[in-house]
Formats: C-alpha cells, structure tokens, sequence
C-alpha cells in the first residue's frame, strides 16, 4: 500500500494543537483568535455540505469554538490532535441539536432545497494542504468505497439513505463503509 | 448495570456514520449507551473521529461571521462531551437518567405476546426506538426487518442462534437477517432497540399482533 506525505498538513495540525494548549495553559486570547479563524470557516463549510443551513452552520460553528475556549482545560494532546478533538465536539454538538429538533431532510438534498447552491466550497477559501491530503487519501480507495465515505461524512447520509439512493443491499454498503474506513485508518495513523 | 466488558459491538461502519453525525436519534442513543460501557468500541470512535476532522478539515472554507473574544468568566466545565474520553459507566440508574430521562417502571408498557412487554420511546418512520421487557425463557417471535435494528442489551441475556447478548452487547442486524431471540432462563431481560422500518414477521399472530402495536 502506498504512503500519503504527511509532513505539510502534520505542521498545520501541530500549529493548531500548540495554540489549543496555549489557550489550555494560559487562557491566551490571541491564540483562542487565530484557532477561530483556521477552524471556524472550515467547520461552517463542512456543516453546510451536510445539509445546514447557512445560520444554523454559523451557529453550531461558534457554539463549538465557544466550546474550544470552555473545555480546553480537558484537552490531551497524547489523546488525540486538536482537530480530531474539535471535531468531536463539533459531532456531538450536531447530535445533541438533532436530538433536540429532528431533521426531516439530511446531506445536499435540502441545502438545494434551500439556497439553490452546490458546493459552497468552491466560492469560499479552501486549504489546498489539507485539501490535497483528503484527496490524496480517497484516491487510495477504489471509487465505490471512497463513495460511500463521502456520502457518510461530507452528505451526512445514514446507512439506509445510501443504500436507498445507490440501489444496494444495507450489507453492501456497511462492509463498503467498513472496509474504505480500515484502510484510511491505515493511512491516517 | 453490574457490568461490563461487551463482547458483542456494532459493525464499524456504525461508528463511521455515528461520528459523521448521519444517524438519527434512536440509533444514535443506542451508540451512545454502548460506547459508554465499551472501551473498544470508544476506540474505534476515536479512529473514525480522526477520518470525520480529514473531512472536516479537507472539504474548503465558508467565512464566518464576526469574532468575538469569549469573556474571561466562561472557563472550564466539568463535563467532558468526548465519548473516546470518558470512562466506562456501569450503573443502570445512570444509563437511564442520562439516556431514557424516566424510571423503567414510568414507562408505558404494552403486553406483545407471553412474557412479553414493550414500550414505543420513538416511533418517526426512519428511526424507530423500543424498549423490550420479557420474562426469563420467554421465545420472541421470529422474524426478519426492512432495514437496520441494533439492540442493546441492558439487563439479563438472550440468544440468537448460537451466540449470547449479556448486559452493554449489542445485536447488529440487517435486512438480510432472520433471527428469533430467545431470553435467558436466568432472568428477565430488558433491552433497548432501533430500528428503521417495521419488522417482518413469519408467523400469522405477530402479523396481526403488530398491526395494533405498531412494531
């Protein structure tokens, strides 16, 4: 199996780890500041693409960031890097709305509904680092399981609405799910 | 919960779409409620985490709206949202303040058959949840589903075939499987299960017993 480079987007990850401990340590507000400006946009962008309105994205976006400044004190850089700690906060800050409210339609479908926009990502500012790196990683899978990753972590889509919209079996796509998350975890670690 | 080291877990691909946020509530509280008795499992979470922030981190950038600097008096809360963190729970009385928010026996049960009880806690037409009660040695109905169901075991045992569920396991099952539980002799069971769609059932009374409860 071949080896992603990790090395640019390791920088990015320790640069934000380093700021996340630098809030944890001191209760640095310049540092609080860039961390909102590298994760904010990203995480906006990532909760439109699964079906968020624009508000409700802003939202959950800064609730989560406040969130940063409340818990960075529980942070543990030997658990996890800042992002994947961020990005738990950031799932259970969905889950916990979705519980509240429900949500009668999930992934594109209904920010096409919505706005008549498809990818807000191309009019935005991307990071061509770790844009390239997720690119390079899906390019390791044959194309239906890096599909069925994409449908479940960009669309948000659960196990039957993929198998709905694919036409396959419910076995099908959880051994497809399955199967493309062990070799990325391969690739990640 | 006198428990517990599952030995039974949700397929993978479960933690996948659990991190990317995908499921609906039912399925998501049955998550929840094993990753909190399964170390494993919280380590599969974990990984799958690490892929949900390449997505989150890889997929572009939308603006945001103003910055504002958080006050000094908001510090640090003592809970900790991170499942991957967390320690194991092993009391029921917790699991059902923190997942259920009301006492087993506050619950609106309905008779399903002999030796049988069950509670509708959610019944949305994609993400269904059930609460089982059944006596000790009681034969549930054999049956198939339309889609997904995972069950949670929460007191007491069952067996599917050759293979045991005790307290924290969960059954994983698709519309592919055929299953007919059978409950411990040792005790009553109760279980918590999700589902997507309506269950099949092969035997002429559960069809005509689910047309009331709605199974």
């Amino acid at each position: 199996m071949k080896e992603v480079s990790t090395d640019p987007n390791r920088a990015e990850t320790d640069h934000e780890t380093a700021l996340l401990l630098s809030i944890q340590k001191s209760r640095n507000q310049p540092a609080y500041e860039k961390l909102f400006q590298l994760m904010a946009p990203k995480i906006k962008s990532f909760l439109i693409h699964q079906g968020r309105s624009v508000d409700e994205a802003e939202n959950i976006a800064q609730d989560a960031m406040l969130a940063v400044w409340r818990k960075a004190g529980l942070f543990n850089p030997d658990k996890s890097s800042a992002r994947t700690w961020v990005y738990a906060i950031v799932r259970n800050r969905m889950i916990d709305l979705q519980r509240r409210a429900g949500r009668e339609m999930r992934g594109k479908d209904k920010y096409r509904h919505e706005s008549g926009v498809e990818d807000v990502s191309n009019g935005g500012v991307t990071d061509a680092t770790s844009r390239d790196r997720l690119q390079r990683l899906l390019a390791e899978l044959p194309e239906e399981q890096a599909t069925t990753l994409v449908m479940s972590y960009v669309e948000g889509k659960s196990h039957k609405e993929i198998a709905d919209e694919v036409g396959l079996p419910l076995g099908t796509v959880k051994s497809r799910i399955r199967i493309g998350f062990q070799r990325l975890q391969e690739l990640v670690a | 919960m006198s428990t517990t080291n599952a030995s039974k877990h949700p397929d993978s691909s479960w933690l996948v779409s659990y991190s990317a946020g995908g499921l609906g509530p039912s399925f998501s509280v049955i998550l929840q409620a094993h990753l909190a008795v399964c170390a494993r499992c919280r380590c599969t979470l974990k990984q799958a985490d690490v892929l949900g922030a390449e997505f989150m981190f890889g997929a572009g950038e939308v603006p945001v709206g103003s910055f504002s600097t958080p006050p000094h008096e908001i510090g640090v809360r003592a809970d900790e949202p991170i499942e991957w963190s967390r320690d194991t729970i092993t009391d029921l009385p917790q699991f059902f303040d923190q997942y259920i928010g009301t006492h087993l026996d506050c619950l609106n049960w309905m008779a399903a058959g002999k030796g049988l009880k069950v509670c509708k806690l959610s019944s949305q037409p994609d993400d269904r949840l059930w609460m089982l009660r059944a006596q000790p040695g009681t034969v549930l109905p054999r049956h198939s589903h339309s889609g997904s169901e995972l069950t949670l075991v929460l007191k007491g045992a069952y067996f599917c075939e050759d293979t045991i569920y005790g307290v924290g396991d969960i059954e994983d099952a698709t519309d592919e499987t055929l299953h007919q539980p059978m409950v411990s002799a040792e005790g009553e069971c109760i279980c918590i299960a999700a589902v997507d769609g309506p269950l099949r059932f092969t035997g002429l009374l559960p069809r005509l017993a689910q047309r009331f409860i709605g199974i």
